[in-house]
């Protein structure tokens, strides 16, 4: 917690007390925009009922049924009731139960939270690694390797499900050697000792949506740190380093890479946060079933609970990862635990 | 892009040998890649103006068999219902193109006006920093599925949508620069002649900024039509109109499309057009951002006007 502190006196500082107040403020509207976004919007849960909930036949709901219904999940009672709830009961670690889903939405969230970290951490990882790696050796080639930019460029730019539908033709169909949807094999036997092979289906059923992911996110990774890179080679320290007899590598590592690194983990953080909200159209894409895939089925089945609670986490999961991307900075950087934290 | 050019002229007078104050306001030259950019999304602005004309049916007639593959009469083939897919291609660019802009104008508005507000004073510029820092924190993606779903994805709600969700990362940009030059001497000398702070804001920062504003107007088209063609994609497009995201979602909604050769008429033409207007719209809004950035780092940027002095 020592980079919170100013460097020179070990007082928290005023300016640092003043960035941290930031938090409250934004937890706040992010609460109150997550509990009334869904309900602004028309429709409501027992609306979805009476039309079937995508499933099942019509319910006919009488007036009566309908009130019982409405008395049943609280939403007859007046908005701030229903906000000073969702608020209690979020603070007491409770996130209520999904109207459409019929299950607590802790459980449900839960649930399709590992896929999409699966996803997540396939695709946006090795993205960032491997931007990263080759950012620094493209920036240390100078001007060369252009084409090679421009061509990322293009296709950092494409839609992802264009990219995902043109990784189903090319690795699903014409050369068959990946599945092209779900998570792991239906009734595999996942269950028993077979944990090596029940890993080895779940990896290669990722492997598709991952690749998107990291054709998707590569290029902006490896633009920014090649550009960072190419700043720094033109640094007077560098000069001085190789003067001091220093191996290239090192040179490459701990000066220009350690330095060009900070922007790209600010860009690490703000996509990481993104995604978590949801890899909507590559879960869709491969029919993955992530968080992604249960923003898109809460917000048909105007499922309020499950609506404001993956609001309120995703909006938390960025304000988080953003902090942590900036303590990292901090401790990547000793120059940057001189300024305020933020 | 004229305009931003001769903004940064007049008001950012370059100081190179022989540019100024002899030289008039240079044109910048255009490299390949913008100008197929430019030329890409001229050819699509015309496909979309001419539909009516050129297409050889309605986008939601029935005129051929369903499934029919591409032939003399219907160079694209034909979807599952039977609907011309070249005609469909047609209108698509309309969709893309209108809501593209219309977003992006709605988005560049907002931004900017509250960029230049962060410049009048202190509580203004919290106030729009705190604004920025919400609409970062907000999931988007998922935001904009929510409404759509809701709402029903309508034009006008499509574009208003997208327009309100997309400005954050620029406004704060925006921000930025304004702070930066409010900061310059011949603001305070403005100042100390007695200006307002509006007519500052009006006369001397906000041509300041012009440059940035065209450069983030072009890539918000961008993102409008990928979002746009995603909610297409997702299935939640308009069912009254044909939008190219619409067409993919229909042919590659259920994966038995690419086990046939259908897909090279009804999923490959749509992507394809998405892709390319994408594309068209990313090089242009890179040759003009790469104008906006300082010295060192438009080194690095891949469309350069003049040679680098990194290159060895």
């Amino acid at each position: 917690m020592g980079f919170l502190y100013s460097k020179t006196s070990w007082r928290l500082s005023v300016d640092s007390v003043r960035g941290l107040a930031r938090y409250p403020l934004l937890l706040l509207a992010l609460f109150s925009i997550s509990f009334a976004l869904p309900r602004m919007l028309p429709g409501d849960p027992l609306q979805n009922m009476a039309a079937g909930g995508g499933q099942d036949a019509l319910i006919a709901l009488t007036p009566e049924a309908r009130a019982q219904l409405m008395a049943y999940y609280g939403l007859d009672q007046p908005l701030p009731v229903q906000a000073g709830r969702f608020l209690s009961q979020t603070l007491h670690g409770d996130l209520g139960f999904s109207i459409s889903f019929t299950r607590p939405v802790a459980a449900l969230i839960l649930d399709r939270l590992p896929w999409t970290l699966l996803l997540i951490g396939v695709g946006l990882l090795v993205a960032g690694v491997l931007g990263c790696v080759a950012g620094l050796w493209a920036g240390y080639q100078r001007g060369r390797h252009q084409r090679l930019s421009v061509a990322l460029l293009l296709a950092g730019s494409l839609p992802d499900f264009v990219v995902g539908i043109v990784l189903i033709l090319l690795l699903g169909v014409m050369l068959p050697v990946l599945p092209t949807s779900g998570a792991a094999t239906p009734f595999n036997a996942c269950g028993g000792g077979a944990l090596f092979g029940c890993a080895a289906d779940v990896l290669r059923h990722a492997a598709l949506p991952g690749l998107a992911l990291t054709v998707v996110q590569l290029p902006a990774f490896f633009l920014l740190m090649r550009a960072a890179a190419l700043g720094e080679l033109g640094q007077g320290y560098i000069v001085a380093a190789r003067a001091r007899g220093l191996r290239e590598r090192s040179v490459a590592v701990r000066h220009v890479g350690r330095n060009a690194v900070l922007p790209v983990i600010t860009l690490l953080g703000l996509r990481l946060g993104t995604l978590l909200g949801g890899v909507v159209v590559i879960e869709t894409l491969f029919a993955y079933p992530g968080l992604g895939q249960l923003t898109y089925q809460a917000a048909l089945a105007r499922d309020f609970p499950v609506l404001q609670a993956l609001f309120l986490l995703g909006g938390i999961a960025i304000l988080l990862i953003n902090a942590l991307a900036d303590l990292l900075r901090r401790g990547i950087d000793p120059r940057l635990r001189l300024e305020p934290a933020r | 892009m004229n305009l931003a050019a001769e903004t940064r002229t007049i008001h950012r007078p370059r100081l190179g040998p022989g540019s100024w104050p002899a030289g008039r306001p240079r044109l910048p030259r255009l490299g390949a890649g913008p100008l197929i950019g430019i030329l890409i999304i001229a050819l699509a602005g015309a496909a979309a103006l001419a539909a009516p004309l050129i297409a050889p049916s309605g986008p939601l007639a029935y005129t051929a068999l369903p499934l029919a593959p591409p032939s003399p009469a219907h160079w694209l083939g034909a979807n599952d219902v039977g609907q011309d897919v070249l005609a469909q291609l047609l209108y698509g660019a309309r969709v893309s193109l209108l809501v593209g802009l219309a977003a992006a104008t709605l988005s560049t508005a907002i931004a900017w006006g509250l960029g230049l507000l962060s410049g009048l004073s202190r509580v203004f510029d919290g106030l729009v920093s705190g604004l920025a820092d919400l609409m970062l924190a907000m999931p988007l993606l998922p935001l904009i599925i929510l409404v759509a779903a809701y709402l029903g994805a309508s034009l006008p709600v499509v574009v208003i949508t997208l327009g309100l969700v997309s400005w954050g990362p620029f406004a704060r940009i925006i921000r930025g620069e304004v702070q930066s030059e409010m900061r310059k001497p011949y603001i305070e000398a403005a100042r100390a002649v007695g200006t307002t702070p509006i007519r500052i804001l009006m006369r001397h920062v906000a041509p300041a900024t012009v440059p940035t504003a065209v450069a983030k107007f072009v890539m918000t088209v961008q993102y409008a039509v990928v979002a746009q063609a995603s909610l297409g994609f997702l299935g939640l497009g308009d069912p009254s109109i044909v939008s190219w995201g619409d067409m993919v979602h229909r042919a590659a909604v259920s994966p038995l499309v690419f086990l046939g050769d259908s897909w090279t008429w009804l999923v490959a033409p749509p992507a394809l057009a998405i892709a390319i207007l994408v594309v068209a719209f990313a090089l242009v809004g890179w040759s003009l951002e790469e104008r906006t950035l300082p010295g060192v780092r438009r080194a690095a940027y891949p469309f350069r006007n003049q040679p680098s002095r990194f290159r060895d």
